[in-house]
């Protein structure tokens, strides 16, 4: 009896320490407004940098998305989209952010953000390369 | 059976003391404050409240002259179709901006709840719906709006016309005013907005006297900003309390009560959630379930303002706009929806004594409605409600009503601008 409960334990076990290992290890706070995430399916590194520090209340600002391959290169010409919202709440964000510059190297300028509400929020980045799409899922608090 | 009913009535009593004692009584309250909480609460003092964001649509903005001369219109009872209503008729000096009602009355009932002035340079969205993106451009719609001023645009830049030191001001600001006194081209009441007469007579105009007397109407909205760029809340008890704080002064400006109040603002009561930084809102807009007043039907709110204040000619990307499109970033980044259906602009809650009644169209009469509203955070009936309940105590509700009070100052201008010219 002891036999047949423990092994699908430890699977459970194995399966949940093996996730959040790879949830902790896939994202990485730099600094209070800078952050390095992978993409999902793996593949993209992301570099999220805040222009303002810390990340402002209901303040227009903008941010720096740097996309770089999993061989170490910079991503030119991807096709970045950006939803969010505020989970606890149901609600989205407050503006609709934009990517609205390339300015080399694998970097792309998100224009737009206000984030209205002190708490946990979310942003949903879709990266399309090629036809190929990747996601990033970035929650910080605010 | 006696010695049952016995059982029943003492039962009875102690849960019903039990349940008032929970609500009623006072907690000791706690007077502490971490080192984490007076930062927070810096950010909410008016110490905090930074310069006047520029406006980049209004090039006389911060011109004294403009002041002078929007000071002289807002009091100016002629930009009205009776003659007896200005934009002090319901923003009056005296009531902080306010006219204490539940509705504004113009030259006859309107439908929205005057919003007060102090402050409102600040916010990058005006109206209760956010259907104008700029002070000067929010200044031009109650003056066509057939509930409130009843005046045109074009009666409006004839009245700066024929009106000589209206006349010499303008033309110090803007330059030359172009001959009106052609009533064939220019029409005494035109607007596109208004009646069927009123609409005839601006199509009867070509597009470019349409276009001078659209440049007048928005210099009269510029210069109706300038001077209420003026207007700020001075300190309230609130304020006072923080610098005490953060000074590590015996922090007295506050009771107990009061105290116990802001801490559940800050924390169970989620006010600060949309009522942060230093004028007590975020200038964005949320659905929180109010009702629409009897017999109304419930306002679109956000989700209809945006498409307004997106294809609005006075907007901060349209032709009488004095900023560049890089400037618009309000306007260009704004985001509509479903989303927003119901969602109304979170309103100051300085000098909330004094700005009662509450809500877009002046539904709930007191702070212990608007408290009650909150706490039990009901289905909305159009759209998502994003507020929850809160599970306040009776005693707890008391002591945030106490809080919410202390928000009370006096108005931080000069009083010559508080006066007819």
């Amino acid at each position: 009896m002891m036999r047949t409960t423990w092994l699908p334990n430890k699977i459970i076990i194995t399966t949940l320490f093996i996730l959040t290992s790879t949830l902790l290890l896939s994202k990485k706070t730099i600094a209070a407004s800078e952050w390095e995430t992978q993409s999902q399916p793996p593949g993209l590194t992301l570099h999220l940098k805040s222009q303002q520090t810390p990340v402002p209340l209901n303040q227009m600002h903008q941010w720096e998305i740097e996309v770089i391959s999993s061989q170490g290169t910079p991503v030119e010409n991807a096709d970045i989209t950006v939803t969010g919202g505020m989970p606890e709440h149901d609600h989205g964000l407050a503006t609709a952010p934009r990517v609205s510059g390339q300015p080399g190297e694998g970097k792309y300028l998100l224009e737009g953000l206000r984030f209205h509400m002190p708490g946990e929020w979310k942003l949903d980045f879709v990266i399309m390369i090629d036809n190929k799409r990747y996601q990033v899922e970035h929650s910080f608090s605010l | 059976m006696r010695s049952r009913t016995k059982i029943i009535i003492t039962l009875s009593l102690t849960l019903a003391l039990a349940w008032a004692g929970w609500q009623y009584a006072p907690i000791p309250a706690s007077t502490t404050w971490e080192d984490s909480d007076i930062a927070l609460l810096q950010s909410m003092s008016l110490d905090a409240l930074p310069p006047l964001p520029s406006s980049p649509g209004n090039a006389v903005a911060d011109d004294p002259a403009a002041a002078q001369l929007g000071h002289q219109i807002f009091f100016d009872q002629r930009l009205s179709s009776t003659g007896t209503v200005s934009c002090a008729t319901c923003h009056q000096p005296d009531n902080y901006f306010n006219d204490q009602l539940a509705l504004a009355v113009g030259v006859s009932q309107a439908t929205r709840n005057t919003m007060g002035l102090l402050g409102a340079a600040y916010s990058p969205w005006y109206f209760w719906d956010g259907r104008k993106d700029s002070l000067w451009s929010q200044a031009l719609a109650p003056i066509e709006n057939p509930l409130e001023h009843d005046s045109s645009r074009s009666q409006v830049a004839h009245l700066v016309s024929s009106t000589t030191e209206y006349r010499q001001q303008y033309q110090a600001l803007f330059g030359n005013l172009p001959d009106l006194s052609n009533r064939e081209r220019f029409p005494v009441d035109a607007t596109p907005l208004g009646t069927n007469s009123q609409q005839q007579a601006w199509q009867s105009m070509t597009g470019s006297d349409q276009r001078l007397v659209n440049d007048i109407f928005a210099n009269v909205g510029k210069v109706l900003a300038a001077y209420q760029r003026k207007l700020q809340p001075g300190e309230s008890p609130f304020d006072s309390f923080v610098a005490q704080l953060a000074s590590g002064e015996p922090a007295t400006a506050l009771n107990s009560t009061e105290q116990a109040g802001l801490k559940l603002f800050l924390d169970k009561a989620q006010c600060i959630n949309c009522h942060n930084g230093p004028l007590f809102t975020n200038n964005a807009f949320h659905n929180t379930g109010v009702l629409p007043p009897i017999g109304e039907l419930p306002s679109p709110g956000r989700s209809e303002g945006l498409r307004q204040a997106q294809s609005d000619p006075f907007n901060c990307l349209g032709p009488f706009s004095d900023a560049n499109p890089g400037q618009c970033s309000e306007l260009r980044f704004a985001r509509g929806g479903d989303e927003l259906i119901g969602a109304q602009r979170t309103a100051s809650l300085r000098n909330l004594a004094h700005t009662a009644p509450y809500m877009h169209a002046g539904q709930l009469d007191t702070l212990a409605e608007v408290i009650e509203h909150y706490d039990q955070a009901e289905d909305a009936i159009f759209g998502h409600n994003e507020a929850k309940p809160l599970g306040l105590r009776a005693i707890e509700r008391r002591q945030l009503q106490a809080f919410l009070e202390s928000l009370n100052g006096e108005i931080a201008v000069d009083g010559k601008w508080l006066n007819p010219p």
